[in-house]
């Protein structure tokens, strides 16, 4: 993809995301620098915090969305709900929302028994 | 050239003496002194012509005695001399006369003239002043009106020597002058034209000082007049005109020339718009301020109010600006009382326009001021800033907002925000109604009641607050022996009907005796003193849930503000009593509803003992997202345990959904597979996204079908072995269209085998620090074996012990424990069942046709 001027319009240039900060949860939006919107959930993704990355999912600000849960240390059924919402918003507005799953702890487990990761697309993890 | 022509007829009268001394040529040579009489008459003023007439007859009366020979003729030429030199003096007064016309046809001509060219007002007329003097005046200066503010002198001319200085006190002059009684004064008064002398009455009466009056003898002037300069009825100017060094006085003729010529000069400036452009000027500048809901007031060092526009009159509560304008400093504010925010009186030097006049920066002072005339209190911020008019002289332009409007919201608004805190400190609202009755105490009331209607629609006193303790037991005592009339026109009843307020700005003890026939509560009616009374609706949601009354028993009556700020209060009490209600409804619809969700007692399952355990999340006005059900299927009994994301009445039509639709599915085919995936297919047309995770388990004789969609597998107690988990992970429900069902598992079981089954409520019970987990969880069932009830009991109080902080979640537990009891053979007729071999078998999605008995 041939690198642009950033479209994401939360909060100052390319690259200089916004913040959104908790005691056991954030998330950061960030400009790709070919154009995508990176989407960086940690800590714990429940009925409290759902909210939060059903927000930044409803207006990322870009056509490629990138959204690391790798950092998600847990996740409970809201959690789940938000992700297959948005995966199934997408898929009607036509735009591409890709996932990068955690690889163990808590949120893993949750992964692993409702077995969304064979619906969510998942993303090569990036070098 | 006058002198010329007169000393001219002298000699010519001498020599004409010498030729008649000297020749006898009769009385026709005497007739010729008439001669330079009738030439002087053409030349030399009318005084002079006749010093030259007497100077011509006498010279007749001579010329006989010279020549005696004439005998009873000598009178003849004196006869004629005398009526020519008459005729003389009177043409020669004719031709002066016309000489005064043409310098005044002049002046009036140049008057009309002085606006061609002039740069402004102030140059035409300097113009003015120029003309008239010396030739009407020895001094002459012109004073135009502002319109609020003092007159401006803006023309002065002087004549002769020291003119300079004369004409810089007379400019200097208009603003210190004592100028009531001036001619000039008059006449801007509107007053008409003014003649004076200036004696030392009235010169006593205008000057300002010594200097003044120094400046005044100086000036030599004796005699003054004023002459209005008007376009049409209005004066906007005087033209003032001095006589003194000259020796000239006025008259009334001199007066009606001035008037005429300041007409025509008035006249000139009007057509050319100067006065206009002038009195826009300051109109448009008036204009702006007088349209300003803040008054404005411009004080002089010394305190005194040179201007003030219309807000300023209506806020010192006086007829127009004029009148402020002649207040003397000090008597403006001895009609109010004026206070700072906390109720300090407000001394003098503390107001901004003193501290200008110090040369300090004020800050903007908030006072609250009260009418003595009236008694009327409001707030006021005034604001001063320094200003230096063209004399360098200092002034405060002071800026009075009126703030009540603000300052009372502020405090309403600290008032209601009072009652709000009031209004939610409880969701008990007899206790919190009888919080914000006593709040309006003495604040808005001096008594304020709060009635709702019963189940029939009857007012009951609910909350009761008096400003005199003593006086509640009466007005309770009062209010229970004579309840109100529900059928009157006035009072709770009419209200709660009409949803609309009634507010009674004065209660007269007449209006009493027509409400109240008997005599006893007339009179103790009397003693509880209502003076004036608001009843207000408590509406909330567009419903009237109640009424509240306020009563003064003062002298303050309540009026529009009092009543829209009460409707205010009471809507708040309102919104608070129906929230009290609402929460109260809703707590039980949702435990209502809840339990409608799940089994009210599990049902006998042969060869089987089972324990459910379910907990709502949260303050229980929302119905749980969490649910389970066991009942009998053909082959003997399904249990079905899950959690549907999400709260209230959503998630309750899932719960219901999904309890239905696998009851339905496991009526035609009971492999737990199946009905994971119809429950699927329900769940998918459904218009949002619904997933749900859930255990679907098949109970047989000494084995059990598991198929797990997205759900923590349950776990396996079986005799002294850990606990492990059973079945395979299959996927959600509601997020594919294609779901063949979880892969099912049949696990073989003993007697004394125990299961649980649970929603993640369970192992994500937050704690102090982290999480309830599977570890807990674990250690719990590994304790020993325990009969169902006993097990369940054993989580709940780890989870209590662990638990901390707020319920969020709901969970669900159910604890499963095969007996061993043998069911009774032939009623499917399909024989015994037996088990399979040792160990869970896994089977494929598509799922072993010849089910659960190979």
């Amino acid at each position: 993809m041939i690198a642009r001027a950033s479209p994401v319009s939360i909060g100052g240039a390319g690259g200089m995301g916004i913040i959104v900060a908790s005691l056991d949860f954030d998330l950061t939006v960030e400009a790709d620098a070919d154009g995508g919107v990176r989407i960086t959930v940690r800590g714990e993704l429940d009925l409290a915090t759902a909210p939060r990355l059903r927000d930044a999912l409803a207006d990322p600000g870009g056509r490629v969305v990138l959204v690391d849960l790798r950092g998600l240390t847990f996740m409970d059924s809201t959690g789940v709900r938000t992700l297959l919402q948005a995966n199934e918003d997408a898929a009607s507005a036509g735009s591409e929302l890709r996932f990068l799953l955690p690889r163990d702890g808590g949120a893993r487990l949750t992964i692993t028994e409702t077995g969304i990761e064979r619906i969510l697309p998942t993303a090569d993890p990036p070098p | 050239m006058r002198r010329a022509a007169l000393a001219a007829a002298v000699l010519a009268e001498a020599a004409l003496a010498v030729v008649d001394a000297l020749s006898s040529a009769g009385f026709f040579v005497g007739s010729l002194y008439l001669l330079p009489v009738l030439a002087a008459a053409l030349r030399v003023p009318p005084r002079d012509v006749r010093l030259v007439g007497g100077l011509a007859v006498a010279l007749a009366l001579l010329s006989g005695t010279w020549n005696g020979a004439w005998g009873d003729e000598w009178f003849v030429p004196v006869v004629i001399v005398a009526a020519a030199s008459a005729i003389a003096v009177r043409a020669a007064r004719e031709r002066a006369a016309a000489d005064v016309e043409r310098g005044q046809l002049r002046m009036l001509y140049e008057a009309a003239q002085i606006t061609d060219g002039a740069a402004d007002i102030e140059d035409a007329l300097r113009r003015l002043v120029d003309i008239l003097v010396p030739d009407l005046a020895d001094a002459a200066w012109i004073d135009v009106a502002t319109p609020n503010g003092p007159a401006r002198r803006l023309a002065a001319r002087a004549h002769g020597p020291g003119a300079a200085e004369m004409e810089a006190w007379l400019l200097r002059r208009y603003s210190k002058a004592r100028g009531l009684l001036s001619p000039s004064a008059r006449v801007l008064r509107g007053e008409g034209p003014q003649l004076a002398e200036l004696d030392e009455r009235l010169v006593a009466a205008i000057v300002s000082g010594p200097e003044d009056r120094r400046m005044m003898e100086q000036s030599g002037l004796r005699m003054t007049m004023a002459v209005p300069l008007a376009v049409g009825e209005q004066t906007y100017g005087a033209l003032s005109l001095g006589a003194g060094r000259s020796g000239r006085r006025y008259g009334p003729a001199d007066l009606a020339f001035a008037e005429l010529l300041a007409g025509r000069a008035a006249l000139g400036l009007g057509n050319a718009q100067l006065v206009n452009r002038l009195r826009g000027a300051q109109q448009r500048l008036d204009g702006i301020l007088g349209a300003l809901a803040e008054a404005v007031t411009v004080q002089d060092a010394r305190g005194r109010i040179v201007y003030a526009n219309d807000a300023a009159a209506r806020l010192f509560g006086l007829p127009d600006t004029q009148t402020i304008l002649g207040a003397a400093p000090g008597e403006l504010f001895a009609g109010f009382e004026v206070q700072h925010d906390d109720g300090r009186p407000v001394e003098p030097h503390e107001l901004p326009s003193r501290a200008i006049a110090r040369g300090e920066q004020p800050e903007p002072l908030l006072t609250r001021t009260i009418a003595r005339a009236t008694g009327e209190a409001r707030w006021y911020l005034t604001k001063a800033t320094p200003l230096r008019d063209e004399h360098g002289e200092l002034l405060a332009v002071n800026v009075i907002e009126d703030v009540t409007e603000e300052k009372e919201w502020e405090l309403r608004e600290r008032f209601l925000t009072d009652a709000g805190k009031a209004l939610s400190s409880s969701l008990d609202h007899a206790e919190t109604l009888q919080r914000v009755a006593a709040l309006a105490v003495p604040r808005l009331a001096d008594w304020c009641s709060v009635e709702l209607p019963d189940e029939r629609g009857i007012l009951q006193p609910v909350a009761l607050a008096h400003v005199d303790p003593g006086q509640v037991a009466e007005a309770r005592a009062l209010r229970e022996r004579y309840p109100p009339d529900p059928e009157a026109p006035v009072g709770g009843h009419a209200v709660l009907r009409s949803g609309r307020s009634q507010l009674l700005p004065e209660v007269t003890d007449e209006m009493l005796g027509q409400a109240i026939d008997d005599e006893e509560q007339l009179e103790r009616a009397r003693r509880l003193g209502l003076r004036s009374a608001m009843i207000v609706p408590m509406i909330a949601g567009g419903r009237t849930v109640g009424v509240m009354t306020f009563v003064l028993t003062g002298h303050r009556r309540y009026d529009a503000d009092d009543l829209a700020f009460a409707e205010e209060l009471a809507s708040r009490a309102a919104i608070a009593v129906e929230n009290a209600r609402l929460y109260t409804e809703r707590s039980e619809v949702a435990r209502t509803l809840q339990a409608s969700l799940l089994p009210e007692q599990l049902p006998h399952l042969p060869g089987w003992r089972a324990a459910a355990d379910y907990r709502a999340g949260q303050a229980g006005t929302e119905v749980g997202g969490d649910f389970y059900d066991v009942f009998p299927v053909e082959d003997g009994a399904m249990v079905i345990l899950g959690d549907v994301t999400g709260k209230g009445v959503t998630a309750a039509a899932l719960t219901s959904l999904v309890r239905h639709t696998a009851k339905t599915a496991a009526y035609f085919d009971p492999r737990p597979s199946a009905v994971l995936a119809l429950v699927n297919r329900a769940l998918r047309r459904q218009p949002r996204i619904a997933p749900v995770t859930m255990v679907c388990a098949l109970l047989g004789d000494g084995e059990l079908t598991l198929a797990v969609g997205g759900h923590p597998l349950p776990f396996l107690r079986r005799g002294d072995e850990p606990a492990r988990r059973v079945g395979e992970p299959g996927l959600l429900l509601g997020a594919v269209d294609a779901y063949e069902g979880g892969p099912e598992v049949v696990v073989p079981l003993s007697a004394g085998d125990t299961l649980l089954l649970y929603t993640d409520g369970v192992t994500d019970t937050r704690g102090e620090t982290g999480r309830f987990g599977d570890a807990r969880l674990r250690a719990v069932l590994d304790e020993g074996p325990l009969a169902p009830e006993e097990l369940l009991e054993r989580v709940r109080d780890a989870l209590a012990a662990f638990e901390h902080g707020t319920v969020a979640d709901d969970r669900a537990m159910l604890a499963l424990q095969y007996v061993g009891a043998r069911r009774e053979p032939g009623r499917d007729g399909s024989g015994v069942a037996t088990p399979s071999a040792a160990g869970p078998t896994a089977a494929g999605p598509a799922g072993p046709a010849a089910r659960w008995s190979r």
